[in-house]
């Protein structure tokens, strides 16, 4: 412990400075406005992209009902959502008026069937409505149910009866697993909150692995570390960096976060719903037991990912390698990315419970899976511990190599001679 | 204080880079690291300060293994560089802080080394506005700055700690007339301040004038090693300048002396010893040869870096 705590003093110190440069940077700035405008624009893009069907929200604000039946309407009946008003208009007047340019209006005329003499309900809207078809037809079943109900007050039947008779008799439709495993979520919750935690966990390592690439070779480039590391050791070195871009990189995920929160508030408002955009749903439905799952899991995987990244970087000989250096950490974080993607859809079983202790997928897999109840927190804790003695053996490995390998000029460094320094280090 | 080097090892794979490198500093002064390119000075350096991992051996601070906590040491690389995008304040105050000199001393001892180091006008840089008024600017970035600017901004890092070892890697190579003094100045300074100072050097003029004590290293293995005056002395005066009013050339062959150069009468001569310098201004004499110049010297340190190592690339 006293080791590992004069290995990391210092860190503070690299840390604020790798901080104080980057939000010195105009790039920074850039990318956090990139962030921000990006995931408005693109929810903003899905939700008018997205089939009107698949809107929860209403758009109907203003419903008129044309009563041609005996009967008198109680029309506090009706949801409050929107204001409804029987009209004496004639159905040709309030069709001109919906036409002309009245979105979110709807008729319903109740009038007798010429040849059967039943009472229908019938809904229409204007060629520009914004009102789906489900919608409509909605509002024209809820004013059939006032004529029922208004001819049941009409034959002297009192309020309880009413509510007996008019008690409606649900349908459902039951897969024979929901019927066995009633407590198990199911496929498409499954599938969206998976994939949404993948993406999420996949965009904050992508972006860690390219950032601490780019320093750690800036870095050695500039051949300033043999000074750097009179000073310091090089695990807090490279500590001071990863917690410097962690910050960058959540300080890049808040914007993203405000985007997603400001779109949907603006959309609110207009009366669009972008829930079915999956990532903010699954965001939406954490709670804070959740929050700290997520949080202990993807810092764990950070860090994990974070050092494969410095490492890969120090392995450089100059910043035309950079690419070459994230490739490395960004294969370990796809395929993750593909296991968590893959396993998304997959149900509760022992191939979900082994991936969910796996190091490094279980970044992408472990937390989603546990809070979707098909994993127990035995499994979450020990693909805690598998993750947390996998990143002390990197921190480990680096402690070993890292100073070596950034006074190190020439070729790039390969495995093999990584290891070979990591064999040297311990002799020292 | 003290510090000792002992039996510092270093080898990758079968290749042995630093074999066995012993030495020590009882006192403050200027210790000498000199050997070839790829002799193995900059390892030794770099394993001295605990870089590298070694695989023998040890350097000790006042007995205690140096490190971090045992020494405030100040360090001048060979391999040179600065953040090339970041300001030149940020640097250094970033450098300071890591050794512990933060908030108002690092302002101060920044300002007093920027004055020193002639280099104020990059730190501390001025601009107009429209309306004629000189106000403080943001220091300038490293790239903005020569070469020789740099190396100045580099020695800054070394000194902001105030350390007590200074080491001090090829401090003059690239650096033109001027600021050569200007950094001999201040490692003299250092020196009357009872510094403790390892220089690695190719020139060997600047080696003479600091150090006393120095280690010639060749292919990893220590070659000479002691005080610089004793050296000298134990390989005798055997450097004789001439100068004559007539060409005596055939005569100092003659006596058995090798002529170096000649030119116009004046010789630069290496005798095997002061008998036959003696003999060869006997028979001068004898012949009523007019003597403007007999001067007799001890090598100068280029030769004997040259005869230890056998190449004679050291200025490479």
């Amino acid at each position: 412990m006293k080791t590992l705590k004069a290995e990391l003093a210092g860190t503070g110190k690299v840390f604020r400075f790798s901080l104080q440069q980057y939000f010195k940077s105009a790039a920074t700035y850039v990318m956090l406005a990139f962030m921000l405008l990006g995931t408005s624009a693109s929810i903003f893009m899905m939700s008018m992209g997205m089939d009107r069907g698949m809107s929860v929200g209403s758009e109907a604000r203003n419903l008129y009902i044309r009563n041609e039946s005996p009967y008198d309407l109680d029309l506090a009946q009706l949801p409050d959502y929107f204001t409804a008003e029987l009209t004496d208009k004639s159905l040709e007047e309030l069709l001109e008026q919906l036409d002309a340019g009245e979105t979110s209006g709807v008729a319903v005329e109740i009038a007798a069937d010429e040849e059967t003499g039943q009472w229908t309900a019938t809904a229409y809207t204007g060629e520009k409505t914004g009102v789906t078809g489900s919608e409509a037809s909605n509002l024209a079943a809820c004013c059939a149910a006032l004529v029922e109900q208004a001819r049941y007050e009409a034959l002297g039947v009192d309020p309880a009866q009413i509510a007996v008779a008019l008690a409606p008799v649900s349908v459902d439709v039951m897969k024979e697993s929901t019927y066995r495993f009633p407590d198990e979520k199911d496929a498409s919750t499954r599938q969206i909150g998976g994939s949404a935690y993948s993406i999420l966990v996949f965009m904050l390592i992508s972006f860690t692995t390219s950032f601490i690439v780019r320093a750690v070779v800036q870095e050695k480039t500039s051949r300033l570390v043999e000074v750097l590391m009179v000073s310091v050791k090089p695990l807090a070195l490279i500590t001071g960096k990863i917690l410097g871009a962690m910050c960058l990189v959540v300080a890049g995920m808040i914007c993203a976060g405000l985007g997603l929160f400001a779109t949907r508030t603006v959309m609110g408002l207009m009366g669009r719903d972008t829930g079915a955009a999956g990532l903010g749903a699954f965001l939406g439905s954490l709670d804070a037991g959740g929050i700290a799952v997520v949080l202990v899991s993807v810092v764990l995987g950070y860090f994990s990912f974070s050092i494969v990244a410095g490492i890969s970087g120090a392995c450089c000989s100059g910043e035309s390698e950079t690419e070459n250096a994230s490739g490395g950490a960004m294969l370990i974080a796809m395929v993750g990315y593909f296991a968590g993607m893959g396993t998304a859809v997959m149900r509760a079983g022992t191939a979900v419970s082994i991936l969910s202790v796996v190091p490094f997928l279980s970044v992408y897999i472990a937390p989603s899976r546990y809070l979707m109840g098909d994993i127990g927190f035995g499994l979450l804790a020990l693909s805690w511990v598998l993750q947390a003695v996998v990143t002390l053996l990197l921190a480990k490995v680096c402690a070993a190599v890292y100073g070596a390998l950034l006074i190190h000029r020439g070729e790039k460094v390969g495995l093999g001679q990584v290891l070979r320094m990591m064999k040297g280090g311990a002799k020292a | 204080m003290s510090l000792i080097v002992k039996d510092l090892t270093k080898k990758y794979g079968e290749k042995t880079v630093v074999d066995h490198l012993s030495f020590a500093m009882e006192g403050p002064g200027v210790y000498a690291l000199l050997g070839t390119n790829g002799a193995g000075k900059t390892t030794s350096i770099r394993m001295m300060l605990g870089m590298l991992s070694r695989d023998g051996g040890e350097t000790l601070w006042n007995g205690a293994p140096l490190s971090l906590e045992t020494c405030n040491v100040g360090y001048l690389a060979e391999e040179r560089g600065l953040y090339p995008k970041y300001t030149l304040m940020d640097q250094l105050k970033y450098f300071a802080s890591l050794r512990g000199v933060e908030g108002a001393e690092a302002d101060k001892r920044i300002r007093y080394w920027a004055r020193r180091l002639e280099v104020e006008e990059y730190l501390y840089p001025e601009k107009t506005t429209r309306q004629g008024k000189k106000m403080s600017a943001p220091s300038l970035k490293a790239d903005q700055l020569s070469k020789g600017n740099q190396q100045k901004i580099q020695l800054m890092m070394a000194l902001l700690p105030d350390p007590e070892l200074l080491i001090l890697d090829e401090p003059l190579s690239g650096l033109d007339p001027v600021n050569t003094d200007l950094f001999k100045g201040i490692i003299r300074e250092e020196i009357d301040k009872g510094k403790y100072l390892i220089m690695s050097s190719h020139q060997m003029p600047t080696v003479e004038e600091f150090c006393t004590e120095i280690t010639i290293m060749d292919r990893s293995r220590t070659v000479l090693q002691g005080n610089l005056n004793e050296i000298k002395k134990s390989y005798g005066r055997v450097n004789l300048k001439l100068k004559t009013d007539e060409d005596v050339g055939d005569l100092v062959r003659a006596s058995g002396a090798r002529i170096l150069t000649e030119k116009e009468n004046e010789y630069e001569i290496k005798v095997q010893g002061e008998a036959q310098a003696m003999y060869l201004l006997r028979e001068l004499t004898e012949r009523k040869v007019t003597v403007v110049t007999f001067d007799l010297q001890e090598p100068s340190l280029h030769e004997i870096f040259v005869e230890k190592v056998g190449s004679g690339d050291e200025n490479a």
